[in-house]
């Protein structure tokens, strides 16, 4: 029977990356003088399953590469070699290259022979190297079989194998082939073998799933084959079937009782054994396993499910705010029962929605768990020594915040290792301690996520970014800034503070570009930095980007909403608070300072009686809001109510329109723009430059 | 840009002109002008409702609208291809259409006076647009068609409802 495998395609790749990142994370966790037994097992079984994955689906680079790997592996977990830094390093590359091979093959494509070739050959390389075998083999290569026979010690006297193999109904649907599985079986034994099948378990025809399946084997193996080979033929179906190994002793006695067991619960108790005994010199402590990450149950679920589930939750949220205009209605007051059920509507659909948006919500370790191997690299690659220190890896996140934050992420971490941290002789110097530290927190503060960059580096000078700017032009020479400001400067286009360009930093991406991603994903960055301390970067996001609380306002018959989180302070001004600044340019005194104000009415293009004079500054409502720490006034005719809005997009249909972020539907169903405080600000200086102008 | 949609012949015709591939077509009127676009663009009908204006919009930008839970824009086809405006009332009809942009569906709403008919020919039967007539409305006209003693004008969808102006913006 040939089946179409195509459609388990994507459920081996999503297998393959995970484990992928298993293998990385193990390996970064290992510790070379007392190497836990459980976590060198779980990097082998991880390349073991991709091995044999791959090998079903007819990924051959994949499977040749990983097979290489897997015999390495298979040394090391075995006890027949040392874990020495080399052989990390090189599998440690050998991760980013599986990374490469997967993805290609992922494509349907195999990447170039001579590259394939190249990475190979490093492992290869590493495999023959004598020098990490542990003395027992190395000193007689001719002895190689010693751990496997040890672990088939009892098995002298055999004469072949009794399999008893029973797939799970689910086996076939996971991808994997129970006739191959027998003939792999039969194979080992070169043919000299019988298979019998055992048709018990078939259903009538009415309740037959062709997808599952339900016979169950027994093999007989007539050769003395090594009861690890069998292991091994079963190494990735273990979970899928069950099944008993039972030795035929060659004298004909009846056979033993048939032992139920976990076929690879041999081999790894014997490399254990080998290993606690060669190591147990080592600090018992050691061996205590770090940092075990509790296991949770999940399923996989397609992401268009999710989002669809939230567009939906969010035509509720329209309804509901809909009914609950209609429930101010005269007509309805007294029908207390329908009221208070329009109440408890209101709760429950807020429950619901915040219980949805958490499905879409994933820890920011997804983004995180990069950050050690990268700065390993990079410290290595720069002679610095660098610890990175991570908190807050569980604070949950909108997933695509997480995708468009990694990238500023790696830029920043990549600078304060580059640029920030000194050389360990300048730190000495400046009596600091040899090794830098980079902090990588994430905490969530009312409706946001801060992510924080800092480290404990040389700092920004201010004096030198004051004059680098005016050396560039960025700024007039003559400007007079404050030291937070100045820091500002980092983020304008065209400015990068190490001269030379290194091939790390110097991508040609500038914080400008870090900057902007935050800003499109409704975030804001700040820096602050003490020379020779510390320099720390704080990054603000929206934990969504479906939803978010939004204060309704008026312009004459228009509607607009402008985004809570950037409202400071809503008034009516008093006459006295109001300046005038060359003539038309108008300003709002509040509590000392002067705010620029913005009439929104024009800012927005809003249709105005020509021959009617502008309204006065006191007949409205004047909304103070805040944007990168610069704040500004606008001038609306009324506030009306707060309420949670859904955001949805212009573009999809549209296009982007200036000073508007998106737009929303109120709950009758109208469409009302959501203001982009930003891109007012923006229009705001804008006019203020050619007022000067004018003036 | 090629709009044309084939469609299989469902009714029992002339068996001459069953031998040949025809297109179905939406036709609305424009002041006093019949107007064609290929049926299968079209995603639904509705009535006039009020818009939600947009700042910096085109002047033939009505404004948009909320169609189960997407933002649509609206435009005014008689203001786009030049002709005077007729005021909006509960009769005006929207002729909602969707084009498929990059495997991504983008609506698109035009206000037209009124729907005409659905007609069926040939491609072969769209002429190029007689250069004598230097109207305005010309520039949006892929070809005309005589169908049963009228002349219908063939629209180029795709400019008159402002899908060009994004892609230069």
């Amino acid at each position: 029977m040939s089946m179409d495998l195509s459609r388990f395609h994507d459920v081996f790749f999503e297998e393959s990356f995970e484990a992928v990142n298993t293998i990385e994370a193990s390996l970064l966790e290992v510790d070379l003088d007392a190497p836990d037994p459980e976590s060198i097992n779980n990097i082998f079984r991880a390349a073991h399953s991709i091995k044999g994955g791959s090998a079903t689906f007819g990924f051959s680079q994949v499977a040749a590469y990983t097979h290489v790997m897997e015999n390495l592996l298979d040394e090391v977990r075995a006890g027949k070699r040392r874990l020495t830094q080399p052989i990390v390093d090189v599998l440690l590359e050998s991760v980013d290259a599986l990374r490469l091979l997967l993805s290609s093959a992922k494509a349907g494509e195999d990447i170039p022979e001579e590259e394939f070739a190249q990475h190979k050959s490093k492992l290869e390389a590493i495999s023959k190297d004598q020098s990490s075998l542990t003395t027992a083999t190395a000193s007689s290569t001719s002895d190689s079989s010693a751990p496997v026979a040890e672990s088939a010690s009892g098995d002298d006297g055999v004469a072949g194998w009794r399999v008893v193999f029973t797939p799970h109904k689910e086996m076939m649907q996971r991808g994997n082939d129970p006739l191959r599985l027998a003939k792999e079986i039969a194979s080992l034994a070169e043919g000299d073998a019988e298979i019998e099948c055992d048709i018990s378990t078939l259903p009538d025809w009415e309740h037959f799933e062709p997808l599952n399946s339900y016979l169950g084997w027994t093999v007989r193996l007539r050769q003395p084959v090594e009861k690890a080979a069998i292991d091994d033929a079963f190494a990735w179906v273990e979970n899928e079937c069950d099944m008993a190994i039972v030795p035929i002793p060659k004298a004909q006695s009846a056979p033993p009782q048939p032992q139920h067991e976990k076929p690879s619960e041999p081999a790894a108790s014997a490399a254990e054994s080998v290993q606690t005994a060669e190591k147990s010199a080592a600090p018992a402590a050691k061996q205590a396993k770090p940092a075990a990450v509790a296991e949770s149950q999940s399923i996989r679920v397609d992401l268009d499910k999710v989002d669809a589930l939230i567009n939906m939750v969010g035509e509720l949220v329209i309804t509901q705010s809909m009914l609950n205009m209609l429930s101010e209605d005269e007509a309805l007051q007294g029908m207390e029962k329908l009221l208070q059920g329009l109440t408890q509507l209101k709760r429950q659909t807020r429950a619901l929605q915040e219980g949805v948006m958490q499905i879409r919500m994933l820890p920011i370790s997804f983004c995180f768990n990069r950050f050690p191997r990268m700065v390993r690299d990079l410290s290595r690659q720069l002679g610095k020594d660098i610890e990175l220190m991570l908190s807050g890896e569980n604070t949950e996140v909108d997933k695509t915040v997480i995708e468009k934050i990694t990238d500023p992420l790696v830029h920043l971490v990549r600078n304060s290792v580059d640029h920030g941290i000194e050389n360990p002789a300048d730190r000495v110097a400046k009596g600091k301690p040899e090794h830098g530290s980079v902090y990588l927190r994430a905490y969530h503060q009312v409706g946001n996520i801060v992510i924080e960059v800092e480290d404990d580096g040389k700092g920004l000078d201010p004096q030198v970014l004051l004059s680098k700017a005016k050396r560039k032009g960025l700024i007039p020479g003559d400007a007079i800034l404050n030291e937070a400001q100045i820091f500002e400067l980092i983020f304008l286009p065209g400015f990068s503070t190490k001269e030379e360009a290194s091939d790390l930093s110097g991508r040609g991406v500038g914080m400008d570009v870090v900057k902007r991603n935050v800003q499109s994903l409704g975030g804001s960055i700040q820096v602050e930095s003490e020379l020779n301390r510390r320099t720390r970067f704080t990054i603000r996001l929206p934990l969504t980007l479906a939803i978010m609380d939004g204060q309704l306002i008026s312009l004459g018959e228009e509607l607009y909403v402008i985004p809570l989180v950037t409202i400071i302070e809503s008034l009516q001004p008093d006459p006295s608070m109001i300046n005038r600044v060359a003539g038309t340019h108008e300003t709002i005194k509040l509590r000392g300072a002067y705010l620029p104000v913005l009439r929104l009415s024009e800012a927005l293009d809003a249709a105005q009686n020509e021959s009617e004079k502008p309204k006065p500054l006191t007949d409205g409502i004047i909304v103070i809001v805040e944007h990168e720490s610069r704040r500004f006034g606008l001038f609306v005719d009324e506030l009306l109510s707060q309420q949670q809005i859904v955001i949805k997009s212009l573009e999809e249909n549209y296009r982007l329109i200036p000073g508007v972020s998106a737009a929303t539907i109120l709950g009758d169903g109208r469409v009302a723009l959501i203001l982009d405080v930003g891109g007012l600000s923006q229009l705001q200086k804008d006019s203020e430059i050619s007022y000067a102008d004018a003036g | 840009m090629q709009m044309q949609v084939k469609q299989p012949l469902e009714e029992d015709q002339d068996a001459e002109q069953q031998a040949e591939q025809e297109d179905e077509y939406l036709t609305f009127s424009l002041a006093d002008e019949e107007y064609a676009a290929p049926i299968m663009l079209v995603k639904e009908i509705r009535a006039w409702e009020p818009v939600t204006r947009v700042p910096y919009a085109e002047p033939w930008e009505c404004g948009l609208i909320n169609v189960r839970g997407a933002i649509v824009p609206i435009i005014d086809l008689r203001k786009r291809i030049g002709l005077t405006k007729l005021e909006y009332n509960k009769h005006t009809v929207v002729v909602m259409f969707a084009f498929d942009s990059g495997g991504r569906e983008r609506v698109r709403g035009a206000v037209i006076d009124a729907l005409n008919d659905v007609v069926r020919f040939p491609s072969r039967k769209i002429q190029p647009s007689p250069e004598l007539r230097k109207r305005k409305a010309t520039q949006f006209a892929q070809g005309v068609v005589e169908y049963d003693g009228r002349m219908i004008v063939m629209l180029d969808l795709m400019r008159a409802l402002g899908m060009d102006v994004e892609k230069s913006a």
